[in-house]
């Protein structure tokens, strides 16, 4: 089997093989036993393949297509809000929790005892919850910073809180897959 | 025809859906039939063809109107089914692939479409579905779409050269890979001249 004359049966087959190209392809194969063979059986398989149908498409691709544009989209905004509201989120309960513990610390150097007893409550209220939570109050008690662990505790508390009314707004959006996630956090 | 799609493709890019829809319509059929042709099977197909035109559509403003609409809709169409099945199992597709026979009765078919007994279109898919991804491209827009080298080139970004030496390696590849008696050897009789 010589490659110089596959390639002209190739050509040949796609009907872009030139008149002289032909004529020596029909010479070389008169000849040669082994190229023979393959003509053959490239033109048995040329033929099958003109043969060949369609496949027919389904009917309702354009709705399908269409559907799934708008769930793209409608997946795009969902990531956008999801992102934007964490970010903004996360900032506010930076913001809240140093402007709480600002507060106390400039009320409590004046009122200890006052701070001893909401700490306290707040202990209580902190160990009342998952043991992580204790974990956290216990370790920030231990800085001896009694507005530290008041802060740890606030910032924990509105994490919370954000993270609930995110997913309450998120919600409300259609088929929101991440909801379960994300009030969990 | 071709105006009409134009006009279809300026209003989409405005966002009208409606007139996106009426492209998807008018290359419904061609680019199912190359995602079928190139996955082998009826379900990827229909999620590649849908996957096709949601690209198709993110990029209709990069669309250059010099350029054949059709051979842009199949460039996209093309890609994403090489794309596809590179990341199915490596580049080779196994030999014992069980191909797909529950699928085209030949209802509703166009000008372009010829009917064929059925064992005829399963022997062929067969031998579609044995070849490396890049050399089914350029073999199924020869046989189905009657697309010449210098078309073909233009729908996958090759040389004509490339183009000429990818079908030639197909065939080889078709015929080595075919296992003895299948169609291919079995119908030598009928051979006739070239053309
Ligand atoms: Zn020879």
């Amino acid at each position: 089997m010589h490659t110089e004359y596959t390639l002209l049966m190739s050509m040949a087959l796609d009907g872009e093989a030139a008149p002289d190209e032909i004529r020596r392809l029909e010479a070389h194969v008169t000849g040669c036993a082994g190229c023979a063979a393959m003509w053959t059986r490239w033109q048995a398989l040329d033929r099958r393949f003109v043969a060949a149908a369609w496949a027919p498409a389904p009917a309702n691709l354009a709705e399908k297509v269409t559907a799934r544009l708008a769930e793209r989209e409608a997946q795009k905004r969902r990531s956008f809000w999801l992102g934007s509201g964490l970010l903004v989120s996360w900032f506010a309960v930076l913001l809240v929790s140093a402007a709480a513990i600002g507060l106390l610390a400039l009320w409590g150097t004046n009122h200890p005892k006052e701070v001893a007893a909401l700490l306290s409550a707040l202990a209580q209220l902190l160990s009342g919850g998952s043991h992580a939570l204790r974990g956290i109050g216990t370790l920030a008690g231990s800085f001896g910073g009694a507005t530290a662990a008041l802060g740890f505790g606030l910032l924990i508390a509105l994490t919370g809180w954000l993270a609930l009314l995110w997913a309450w707004v998120m919600g409300r959006s259609r088929q929101w897959p991440g909801l379960s996630v994300s009030a969990g956090k | 025809m071709e105006d009409q799609e134009l006009i279809w493709l300026e209003r989409a890019k405005t966002g009208d859906r409606v007139a996106f829809s009426r492209l998807v319509e008018a290359y419904r059929r061609p680019v199912y039939n190359l995602a079928y042709r190139m996955l082998g099977n009826a379900v990827e197909a229909e999620d590649a063809a849908q996957e096709t035109f949601v690209r198709m559509y993110t990029k209709l403003d990069s669309y250059q109107p010099e350029r054949k609409l059709s051979s842009w809709v199949l460039a996209i169409a093309s890609h994403y089914c090489i794309d596809r099945l590179r990341r199915r199992r490596g580049e080779w597709v196994s030999l014992d692939e069980e191909p797909i026979a529950a699928v085209l009765p030949s209802r509703e078919q166009g000008p372009e479409e010829r009917v064929v007994r059925s064992e005829t279109r399963d022997e062929v898919q067969q031998m579609v579905n044995r070849l490396t991804a890049p050399y089914r491209v350029p073999l199924i827009l020869r046989y189905w779409y009657d697309l010449s080298y210098v078309e073909i080139a233009e729908v996958m970004g090759l040389s004509v050269q490339a183009v000429k030496s990818r079908l030639h390696r197909a065939r080889l590849q078709m015929v080595e890979v075919a296992p003895a008696g299948a169609a291919l050897t079995m119908t030598p009789a009928g051979a006739g001249g070239v053309g």
